[in-house]
């Protein structure tokens, strides 16, 4: 696979495959990114956090999290229809992550958006974004309030 | 737009699987009962214009990973 250079948002240049275990695509794209359909999925050093960044838009990246860092009991239904659209064979290739909301200069009121999660197949590399009225959890779940809970 | 009008119990048929039913009608609030495919993602057009908007909010957050790992601290190492 040729190498390919990337311009990103919080990595500067990186360099990538388009077969690379952490590109994905997201064939609808987002809500709101319809027309953005590669990301590439890079963890921050040292965090719980990562980085889905677009391969397409370099100034378009999203910060994550994986929703079980935030309530450990977090679940919700994955319907046939995207079971069907990501080619889900079983549970183990399931990754869930959440798209975090860090308001200017205010990383404290953090949000996470744990209504509509990103699902991705880590074996097709296919994801989307979950929207379902079954999910009843808060699109804005401050990510504070675990620590003020201890 | 397609306009039709239709009373409480009559049902409106998009292609040959979906079926839209008036189920009540009370007064500025209607109930509908959509019979569709497990294929077919059905939900509020409002939950789809609040991610979409969330989205774009999120897409504008740009911090140092370091000052956003401090409210992990607690939980880290």
């Amino acid at each position: 696979m040729e190498q390919l250079k990337l311009q990103t948002k919080f990595f500067g240049e990186i360099a990538y495959t388009d077969d690379d275990a952490c590109v994905f695509t997201f064939e609808k794209g987002l809500p709101g990114f319809e027309e953005l359909k590669k990301f590439i999925w890079l963890p921050f050093e040292n965090s719980l956090f990562s980085c889905l960044q677009s391969i397409d838009e370099k100034n378009v990246a999203f910060f994550t999290i994986s929703p079980f860092k935030l309530i450990s009991d977090y679940e919700f239904d994955i319907d046939d229809a995207v079971v069907d659209e990501l080619k889900i064979t079983k549970a183990e290739e399931v990754l869930t992550l959440a798209i975090l909301t860090i308001p200017e200069g205010k990383p404290e009121k953090t949000t996470a958006n744990l209504q509509a999660p990103l699902v991705i197949n880590i074996e097709s590399r296919l994801g989307t974004q979950v929207v379902s009225p079954t999910i009843m959890y808060p699109i804005k779940y401050p990510v504070q309030q675990k620590k003020a809970q201890k | 737009m397609l306009v039709l009008t239709r009373k409480r119990n009559e049902s409106i048929m998009i292609g040959d699987d979906i079926k839209i039913t008036i189920v009540d009608v009370k007064g500025d609030q209607i109930k509908i009962g959509i019979d569709a495919p497990k294929s077919v993602t059905v939900h509020r057009e409002e939950i789809y214009l609040e991610i979409k908007a969330e989205n774009k909010l999120a897409a504008e957050s740009n911090v140092k990973v370091t000052d956003l790992s401090d409210l992990f601290s607690n939980e880290e190492n």
